[in-house]
């Protein structure tokens, strides 16, 4: 009886010290500074954001998007995309009408080759601006992807990735200074060039406009395609990789830990784990948060090209129509000039996405 | 060259209609004004030079035909130069951009 009442009695001697860490995903705003990130974006990027519900960087904003805000912030950005292009078709068609009038009263030349020239006149200057707009966004996305891998990178290696983030740190680098010499030193003077020879296939040329521009567009994109699919498969085979080696330490770590501790080396590799799991959310909350910003940045973009595009086709098409056949030599080259945009803006987007959809496809911790 | 005349002034009130219509065109928002004007001035002058030459065929004068036919496509192009100048230094400037 003695016993059992000394051992009752000592029993509260015998306690562990345990705590719970009140994990706020947010408080990872103030150590990584996310908000730098968003110091890198235009206004019209920013703009589009608040309007899907992410008006500052939090797990809560993420999830606040919905699908009736994206789509309303996508018919407002359609919307003014659209209004260019409009606008410059219904000039393209008053121009055009006007010249086949006259050209049926008196078949000329000369006529004919002024058409042309006020048409490319009327067709320069908005031109010139989406394509000077266009790569201006390639410049800010340029400076968001550097931004972004430095904060991605310091995320991935403090949940223990070291590896992966050295490698997705490394091949973005690359592939930051390889896009932004191809954009200096070969985009831009292939895009304005084309589009110098747009304007020049105004003057009777017999068609040797139209072909150059086609062998030039199809040369660039087939390039452009293959550094772009080429480096997509190395970040995700280098990927697969890293994240193999980075679980075996991983692993390694918490049998060593859960071995060598008496007593609390279980609870502390389970601790373990649970704070390589709360960073993998962090990280992936941070990658959901760069793919759909450059998304974001893009968009308006591509959707004023792509309206452009269409608005040169039914140009040509009437052009054809009503034989003016300077200005239909002027809009196919001009179009395939903005088809090159939309390539290099989409192959230049399309490879961050994937590398960092690889990043964060990778499991958090493996374990 | 009386009935040429005669035709001519006959048909006055439909090319003051089609210059109304080609007007109002013109006005409308966003047009290059400055290029139809020249299209315009162009169009007049091969109309002018081709009803000049016509006449003078028909008087017997072929070579006085020719010549201001000549003339007047010449007359046409110094008119369509401004235009072409334009062009071609929008394209040097895409050039030099690049």
């Amino acid at each position: 009886m003695l016993r059992i009442i000394i051992i009752l009695s000592l029993l509260p001697l015998l306690v562990l010290t345990a705590f719970a860490i009140e994990s706020n995903v947010d408080q990872y705003n103030e150590e990584f500074d996310f908000e730098s990130l968003l110091s890198e974006l235009d206004d019209e990027t920013l703009s589009i954001l608040n309007e899907i519900g992410i008006e500052e960087f939090s797990l809560e904003g993420l999830f606040s998007v919905s699908p009736a805000k994206v789509l309303d912030a996508l018919f407002s950005v359609v919307s003014q995309s659209v209004k260019a292009p409009v606008s410059f078709l219904t000039t393209a068609m008053g121009i055009l009408l006007v010249t086949s009038l006259m050209t049926s009263f008196l078949e000329s030349h000369t006529i004919n080759l002024v058409g042309g020239a006020t048409l490319g006149l009327c067709t320069a200057v908005p031109v010139a601006g989406v394509v000077t707009s266009s790569f201006s966004v390639l410049q800010v996305l340029n400076g968001f992807t550097t931004a972004f891998t430095a904060l991605f990178c310091a995320i991935v290696s403090s949940m223990g990735k070291v590896t992966t983030a050295i490698t997705y740190a490394s091949l973005t680098v690359f592939s930051d200074t390889v896009f932004s010499s191809l954009l200096s030193g070969v985009s831009q003077p292939v895009v304005n060039g084309m589009c110098a020879l747009a304007f020049l296939s105004c003057f009777d040329m017999g068609g040797f406009t139209e072909k150059l521009s086609g062998i030039i567009k199809k040369l660039y994109v087939f390039a452009l395609s293959f550094i772009g699919t080429v480096f997509s498969g190395i970040v995700t085979l280098k990927g697969v990789l890293s994240d193999g080696a980075d679980s075996l330490s991983a692993r390694s770590i918490r049998f060593v830990v859960g071995n060598s501790l008496p007593v609390v080396g279980g609870t502390v590799s389970e601790t373990y784990s649970t704070l390589i799991s709360s960073l993998s959310l962090i990280k992936n909350t941070v990658g959901v948060f760069g793919i759909i910003t450059v998304a974001v940045t893009v968009l308006p973009t591509l959707l004023r090209l792509v309206a452009w595009i269409l608005a040169l086709d039914i140009a040509s098409v009437f052009a054809d129509i009503s034989g003016a056949a300077s200005a239909f030599r002027l809009f196919p080259v001009l179009k395939d000039a903005l088809v090159l945009l939309v390539a290099t803006i989409t192959i230049v987007s399309t490879v961050f996405i994937v590398s960092v959809g690889v990043v964060i496809a990778v499991k958090g911790g493996s374990l | 060259m009386g009935r040429v005349a005669v035709v001519l002034v006959g048909i006055v009130p439909e090319v003051k209609l089609l210059l109304g219509a080609l007007e109002s065109i013109k006005n409308a928002e966003g047009f290059s004004t400055q290029g139809l004007s020249i299209m315009l001035k162009i169009f007049s002058v091969l109309v002018v030079g081709s009803v000049c030459g016509d006449i003078c065929r028909d008087n017997g004068e072929n070579a006085v035909a020719g010549v201001v036919e000549l003339s007047s496509k010449l007359t046409a192009f110094a008119c369509a130069l401004p235009v072409m100048t334009a062009v071609l230094s929008l394209a040097a400037s895409f050039l030099n951009v690049s």
